[in-house]
């Protein structure tokens, strides 16, 4: 027999194989509960500014960059008939009107960040006591540590808003504190 | 014969439960998620290197943007098509963002005890497979486990990672070379 056909041999043998592993596989029965807290859009009056979990700092930044987005919509809406002729100043307009866009749905994306996030806190808050103490300070302070970061990528942003590295940082934090909430979860339920 | 449910009742034909879910019923998008999760957690599990933590969280994140993807989901692919798709799209998502599976990826000449220990039965070198299978690179993983275990096209594999189709090609050769090693042992 060649080493050719050896080989064929051998993978035809690794594909049978493979053929035999299990298509399916139940997962943790929390895993639909997280994605259904997600899924549905928590009223304001279910928000508890003062819980453990909860960050002041990050809801203000969230209520500061709405208005700064709306802001910057109005101004566009109220200076575009206005528009002078001058090429440079077209230029500015339209980096100006490129800036509203990108706060606008920028607030719309971090709006979705703060439904994940408050659906996540209250799973947490509901399971807290599955979790060390030490641990729940040292989540405590990752969180703090991220939410400095997004509150001073925002300040960044409000006065470049067409920045796009800066919106990835800011995309990125969003994402680093979701997933640190989530593992949270995942920990106090284990 | 009607198909029913483990619970014995009647099931939900697929097109209601999307059309439910798509005008937003989460009771109809959990009916969806219980009936395809156990496949796309078992892709999950074998696209992270069998993290149940890390393939929790990428299950979450498919089905997290089905629901917002629904509106557009037109059925011109089968709904399980469509939601290994956005499976692939978080992971690959994901890895663009902290890349953090990386550091994880075992070399394949790492080959622990517990895979010796399990030989002898076609059980235990189905597990052998598995345990190979998460070792591999994630590139030849993921290459792998979307062409021979999920069936994919190279052409389809290529398209969805953004990559050329003779990396796919590359990829899945050289997983098949490593897995075939690392049952030898």
């Amino acid at each position: 027999m060649t080493d050719h056909s050896v080989d064929e041999a051998k993978v035809r043998e690794l594909l049978e194989l493979t053929q035999a592993l299990p298509r399916e596989s139940e997962p943790p029965a929390s895993a639909w509960e997280e994605i259904r807290a997600q899924l549905t859009v928590l009223p304001a009056h279910r928000l508890r500014p003062a819980a453990a979990w909860q960050r002041p700092v990050f809801l203000a930044a969230a209520a500061v960059l709405l208005v700064a987005a709306s802001a910057a919509v109005t101004s566009v809406v109220l200076t575009r008939d206005r528009m002078p002729a001058v090429s440079t100043s077209v230029a500015a307009g339209r980096s100006e009107q490129e800036g509203a866009a990108v706060l606008a749905a920028l607030a719309l994306r971090e709006n979705q960040y703060l439904q994940t996030v408050n659906g996540l806190i209250e799973l947490i808050e509901a399971n807290e006591s599955g979790l060390a103490p030490e641990t729940t300070r040292t989540i405590r302070a990752s969180l703090l540590v991220i939410d400095a970061a997004i509150l001073e990528v925002r300040q960044a942003l409000a006065e470049d808003p067409a920045n796009a590295q800066l919106l990835e940082i800011l995309e990125a934090n969003y994402e680093k504190k979701v997933d640190l909430l989530r593992r949270t979860t995942a920990m106090a339920r284990s | 014969m009607s198909p029913a449910r483990q619970d014995g009742r009647p099931r939900e034909p697929l097109p209601e439960l999307i059309e439910r879910a798509r005008a937003g019923d989460t009771d109809a998008f959990e009916l969806l998620y219980r009936e395809h999760s156990p496949r796309v957690f078992a892709l999950c599990l074998r696209l992270t290197g069998g993290d149940r933590i890390e393939a929790t969280m990428l299950l979450q994140d498919a089905f997290i943007s089905a629901w917002r993807a629904l509106p557009g989901f037109r059925g011109d692919a089968p709904f399980t098509t469509w939601m290994h798709r956005l499976t692939v799209n978080a992971m690959l998502q994901n890895a663009r963002g902290t890349r953090r599976r990386e550091a994880r990826v075992l070399p394949m000449d790492d080959t622990t005890s517990t895979t010796a220990a399990s030989r002898g039965t076609d059980a235990g070198l189905v597990m052998d497979l598995e345990n190979a299978i998460a070792r591999l690179p994630e590139g030849a993983r993921t290459a792998f486990v979307l062409h021979h275990i999920e069936g994919y096209q190279h052409q389809e594999i290529a398209k969805q990672l953004g990559i050329a189709v003779g990396t796919v090609k590359a990829q899945v050769h050289r997983a098949r070379g490593l897995l075939i090693k690392a049952l030898e042992r």
